[in-house]
């Protein structure tokens, strides 16, 4: 007798095959926009830290919330090219630190980048960024085309 | 520390452990914790028979009626203690809290303190 690995989507072919395309077409649409856009040889590999990241969408746009606490408002850097939102910086440690005795280290300090592919209705011209409380928050408003519109129709 | 997993679209509760660093100086110890979203006023730090009591509620602002698209942040709140050794003057001990991050100073009572020795 010999051990066989249990392979759990094995047992998923028992699924009816429509519902597993649609869950694979689900997939798919979620991972073509706001992809981690991380090119292969780029300074990334490097990154020391890798800040937590939240995207959400609504019918006006989509706000992208990043946590970068004791990073400096002026290391931040924020750029749009071919519809990748880059956000960039680095986190120093506090200057008397430098030459003071550590007891404990557990926060990240270094050079970080995140980088998120867009989709097109983005207004490019009119992207918005706050910095509070250690929370960076970049608002993206959607072109005025993507927004649902409601169309009123008199019955004469 | 335990964390909630996300059940349907409500957030749970989800108090984590801030991390911290903990530095000496000549006269205090340093102790910094990377706070993000959490609001100063909402900030509690106390000191308890030695020991320093920290937690805040993360005041991270939800979009109500948005999808997430993706969702990282996890913490809706901090909290954390540290056990204060001896020679902790505990009469002074200062609090600031700047871009997310708290950094408490805990001055070193004085028999601790180098001093110097008169030789006679």
């Amino acid at each position: 007798m010999s051990l066989i690995r249990w392979n759990p989507a094995r047992e998923l072919g028992s699924f009816p095959s429509d519902v597993l395309n649609m869950q694979r077409e689900i997939n798919r649409m979620f991972d073509s926009f706001f992809r981690s856009e991380i090119p292969e040889g780029s300074p990334l590999a490097e990154s020391v830290w890798t800040p937590a990241v939240d995207i959400a969408e609504d019918e006006n746009g989509y706000i992208v919330q990043v946590e970068l606490p004791g990073v400096a408002r002026e290391q931040v850097k924020i750029t749009m090219q071919d519809n990748v939102l880059s956000i960039k910086g680095e986190k120093a440690q506090e200057n008397e630190s430098r030459t003071s005795s550590f007891h404990r280290t557990e926060r990240s300090y270094g050079s970080f980048e995140r980088r998120f592919s867009l989709p097109s209705n983005v207004r490019q011209d009119s992207i918005d960024a706050t910095f509070k409380d250690g929370i960076l928050t970049v608002t993206l408003p959607k072109a005025e085309e993507a927004k649902p519109k409601q169309i009123e129709v008199t019955v004469k | 520390m335990k964390s909630n997993g996300v059940t349907g679209g409500g957030l749970p509760e989800n108090v984590i452990m801030p991390m911290a660093d903990i530095y000496e100086t000549p006269d205090a110890f340093v102790l910094s914790m990377d706070m993000p979203g959490a609001r100063k006023e909402e900030i509690s730090l106390t000191l308890e028979r030695g020991l320093l009591h920290v937690s805040a509620a993360s005041g991270r602002p939800h979009v109500a009626d948005a999808t997430y698209l993706r969702r990282e942040i996890r913490a809706t709140g901090y909290r954390r203690a540290f056990t204060l050794g001896e020679g902790i003057d505990r009469s002074n001990v200062q609090a600031t809290f700047e871009e997310g991050v708290l950094t408490v100073k805990l001055y070193k009572s004085a028999e601790k303190l180098p001093r110097d020795i008169q030789i006679h």
